[in-house]
């Protein structure tokens, strides 16, 4: 078994770039991602010591970051900021209007920024593996949620997306 | 936009390319862990402050009422001062189970923390009556100042006991988030 830092360096030779966006989807704040980013890494630094080999370092990897910052949003989590939501109530969602140029890929980063960050932390982490390309069966090992979960909210998630981001180009064509 | 042009746009985003050295990692774990011990320390020096103070105050008014609530005070901050002793180990959160249990997990300590009978209530327990016991002895042996221990007595009595329904909701909200979870896993 790889020492410690080997694993580290690896992981974060591997995935330092989705955690990056792990982190940004949790905190807009440049300084508090930041601060997140690090406390993830400690975090899968430390975790290394206990790593046994028994999932992929990927799946490890996903979990020590996800639940570190699963852990953020309920600690950090502002009073008077409106409840977290479920994928199935997210057509009650309030994003900021479509400004028209749906093609301009800022905009619809922010917009999808913001989307995920209403939804409460298993569902956020849902969608964020999936975005960063899991299969079902692979956001269920890092989940806990049975594969057959997953799928459905996959299925909502490619709904809902298609909904928001795929309307501004039909309109545009 | 079709979906996986929503997932490749979402991993096109520019990256600072965000990365640690192990040097780096073990100094900052370290100047975290001074920071903890720094905290213990404090924690012990506001108990001893606190012991020498009112130790020495039992000898100025030599009153039975406030001997009382000196002794008193100085065993609930010795609690609290014997609790941040055992939890100096405690170690930063490096979980990786699902998140599932994690989160579960993190969710029911926040409950615990605000349900009557928590680490919380009971530090309260031991904390509280051994100052409110002290200043009734203090206004006792210094009538002149009755009116304004008494304003503030009250004040801090109220204040404390509503913080018991605030509490009370917030572990009802943690709850309910647990139930959430559990459903999810039932339906699985």
């Amino acid at each position: 078994m790889a020492s410690q830092d080997a694993l580290y360096e690896e992981a974060a030779g591997e995935y330092s770039a989705a955690l990056e966006r792990l982190a940004g989807s949790y905190e807009f704040d440049r300084d508090k991602c930041r601060d997140l980013l690090q406390d993830i890494h400690l975090a899968i630094w430390r975790s290394f010591e206990r790593f046994a080999g028994n999932c992929s370092l990927r799946t490890w990897v996903y979990r020590v970051a996800h639940n570190v910052a699963a852990s953020h949003a309920i600690r950090h989590r502002r009073a008077g900021k409106r409840p977290l939501v479920s994928l199935d109530d997210v057509d009650d969602l309030t994003v900021s209007a479509d400004s028209g140029d749906a093609f301009d890929q800022q905009q619809s980063l922010e917009r999808l920024r913001e989307f995920i960050q209403q939804l409460n932390p298993l569902e956020r982490q849902v969608i964020l593996l999936y975005l960063e390309g899991t299969d079902a069966v692979g956001i269920a090992e890092i989940t806990g949620i049975s594969a057959g979960n997953v799928a459905t909210k996959i299925h909502r998630i490619k709904k809902i997306l298609a909904g928001r981001f795929g309307r501004g180009d039909r309109h545009g064509k | 936009m079709e979906n996986d042009d929503v997932a490749a746009l979402w991993r096109a985003q520019s990256s600072e390319g965000f990365r640690m050295s192990n040097e780096e990692i073990r100094n900052r774990i370290e100047t975290m862990d001074r920071k903890m011990r720094r905290r213990t320390i404090d924690g012990y020096l506001i108990f001893a402050t606190i012991t020498i103070f009112l130790g020495g105050w039992m000898f100025v008014d030599r009153n039975k009422l406030e001997a009382i609530g000196a002794v008193l005070t100085i065993i609930g901050y010795g609690y609290v001062a014997w609790q941040i002793r055992a939890n100096r180990f405690r170690s930063y959160s490096s979980d990786a189970s699902g998140t599932l249990e994690h989160l579960r997990n993190e969710l029911g300590r926040q409950r615990d923390f605000h349900r009557l009978g928590s680490r919380f209530w009971w530090r309260m327990l031991f904390i509280v009556p051994g100052p409110l016991v002290f200043f009734a002895g203090f206004a006792q042996a210094h009538p002149e100042v009755i009116r304004m221990i008494r304003f503030e007595v009250v004040s801090f009595v109220v204040f404390a006991l509503s913080a018991i329904p605030l509490n009370l909701w917030m572990a009802r909200r943690y709850q309910k988030q647990i139930d959430a979870l559990a459903r999810l896993q039932e339906e699985a």
